[in-house]
């Protein structure tokens, strides 16, 4: 199959929603697939993949309180016009077009089987409800719609009025499962490790820091691994930081703990990094959060804790410090149900998806007759 | 008065304008709702043909009970014809039988996997086109011609979906 994939955000600048497409365009490569991929890059030099088509750099606009970077011209919609031409495609598949972006310009530009991918949770978002009515006329275009998680559903149905199929994050479940463990971890004293900003008070970070000082109290040999940006100040005993890391050793860091830990206070709308924690076999503690809950079916894939209560914490995680046993049945668990979020199953899916916006279509992806410019830039 | 005339007119070129637009919006619309229907009623059958071929496989030579109510229900649901309340019927009766030989036969998923798909794709365009239908300008300029409203197919698929993820 001939697929085209459109991503809203500069390839080069780390974020949710690249690494989902960079994840997807490589399993449906490995698949035998034909996949391109067209991407805002903003660093001309950046070294890219085969399979990347530049649309070129992102426009930063002020707008709601943050800096939105956009992507919208003349030049971009000549390019992906010759995008579309050339590569002939069977199924275009763009991410996020509700946002003014290069998603939304390719959507603009193109007819016939198109499907979209909705990966923002956000309940008041302005921007939806500001472009309602002029984006839903171009929505419209599209034959088929997944959501990421219930919440993106949600969101879609609440500010546009239509309705998606679910299709999850995926996760390399053997990249984490085969992962090594740092040299000298997890030793026999005892390990935890965090993964995420340390200095976003949402991730709960502080709340850890409290809980292992407790914790550490009966267990002067317990160690902390934590990885992630951030400035932690003076670490205090037994906690180690290793900065921001790549994703090979994220993996590694997950290997290296005998329990992860996941104090956040709120914010989180999949869980994502708890379902990596699976893949790896490291026993789960996470706050007692809706998402999280749901991940880890109400704690039978992990032991929850209350938000925000170093106490609760510091109780669970002791649990599972001193348990063997309680660890061994909570990482069975998490690995029987990380198994239906491998990238494997869920690009399966999202192929049944193309192969049903396909049968609603007599032929492939063409250019709209007359090139669509909103000029922005 | 000359402004009022100039007034109306205006008025009218826009109207007809925006009429001409809506009119085209909701064509394209129909056009895809059409495709939908065709693409849904593909695999309604195609369901139905792996279910009969199901049932025939596991049943060997002696057709156990639960075999032979799983390919009467398919044929029942190979005789509906159009997209109407007797197949939502036919279909959902066809969805109970398979509740109970979708768990042995796993080849079953991917026929199962696609009909939620398709079926949520055409709701999807039956939603869209019922929006524009629903404006008053629509309704009262009959900007939709002679096409009939389109209804939504209703299935319970969630019981047989074990792709289904809470998350």
């Amino acid at each position: 199959m001939r697929i085209g994939l459109v991503s809203p955000y500069p390839w080069d600048v780390p974020g949710g929603v690249v690494a989902h497409v960079r994840d997807l365009a490589e399993v449906l490569i490995a698949r035998g697939h034909d996949v391109s991929v067209m991407t805002p890059v903003d660093d001309e030099d950046a070294l890219l993949p085969a399979y990347v088509t530049r649309a070129g750099r992102t426009v930063p606009v002020p707008f709601n309180g943050s800096v939105s970077r956009l992507l919208f011209g003349p030049v971009s919609a000549t390019r992906v016009r010759s995008w579309l031409h050339d590569g002939k495609f069977d199924v275009l598949h763009l991410h996020s077009p509700e946002t003014l972006s290069l998603s939304l310009l390719a959507l603009f530009n193109a007819r016939g089987p198109i499907v979209a991918t909705f990966h923002a949770a956000n309940p008041r978002s302005r921007v939806l409800a500001m472009m309602q009515s002029p984006l839903q006329v171009q929505l419209e275009k599209l034959s088929g719609r997944i959501a990421v998680s219930p919440a993106a559903r949600k969101t879609i149905v609440e500010h546009l009025g239509t309705d998606a199929v679910l299709i999850p994050n995926g996760v390399h479940v053997a990249k984490f499962a085969d992962a090594q463990p740092l040299p000298g971890w997890p030793g026999t004293g005892g390990a935890i490790a965090f993964v995420g900003r340390v200095d976003e008070p949402r991730k709960g970070f502080d709340v850890l820091l409290d809980a292992f000082a407790r914790l550490r109290a009966d267990r002067p040999g317990l160690r902390l691994l934590v990885a992630g940006p951030g400035d932690v100040g003076a670490s205090p005993a037994g906690v180690t930081v290793l900065g921001q890391v790549s994703d090979d050793v994220k993996a590694q860091v997950f290997r290296s703990a005998d329990v992860y830990v996941a104090p956040n206070t709120g914010g989180e709308s999949f869980g994502i990094i708890l379902l990596e924690a699976m893949a790896a076999g490291t026993a789960i503690v996470a706050s007692d959060l809706d998402a999280f809950r749901r991940v880890l079916r109400d704690g039978e894939a992990g032991q929850l804790a209350t938000v925000g209560d170093a106490e609760s914490l510091a109780h669970a995680c002791a649990t599972l410090l001193d348990s063997p046993a309680r660890r061994r049945t909570l990482t069975a668990a998490g690995r029987a149900l990380v198994a239906r979020y491998d990238w494997g199953v869920v690009a399966g899916e999202v192929l049944q998806v193309y192969e049903t916006a396909i049968a609603m279509h007599t032929g492939g992806v063409v250019e709209e007759p007359e090139a669509v410019t909103p000029d922005l830039t | 008065m000359d402004l009022v005339l100039a007034l109306v007119g205006v008025l009218a070129v826009l109207h007809v304008a925006y009429s001409l637009w809506t009119a085209k919006r909701l064509d394209r619309l129909h056009t895809r709702l059409d495709a939908a229907r065709a693409a849904l009623d593909r695999q309604l059958r195609q369901r139905a043909e792996a279910a009969l071929a199901s049932a025939g496989a596991s049943a060997g030579a002696g057709r156990s009970a639960p075999a032979r109510d799983v390919a009467a229900a398919a044929r029942a649901a190979l005789d509906v014809r159009g997209l109407g309340h007797d197949r939502e019927v036919a279909e959902n009766a066809l969805s109970r039988m398979l509740l109970d030989v979708a768990d042995a036969d796993l080849s079953m998923d991917d026929v199962i996997t696609r009909t939620s798909f398709a079926r949520r794709f055409h709701n999807d365009a039956v939603r869209d086109v019922l929006v524009v239908r629903r404006r008053r300008i629509v309704r009262w300029f009959h900007l939709a011609g002679r096409a009939p409203l389109p209804t939504y197919f209703e299935m319970d698929d969630s019981v047989l979906d074990r792709r289904t993820i809470e998350v």
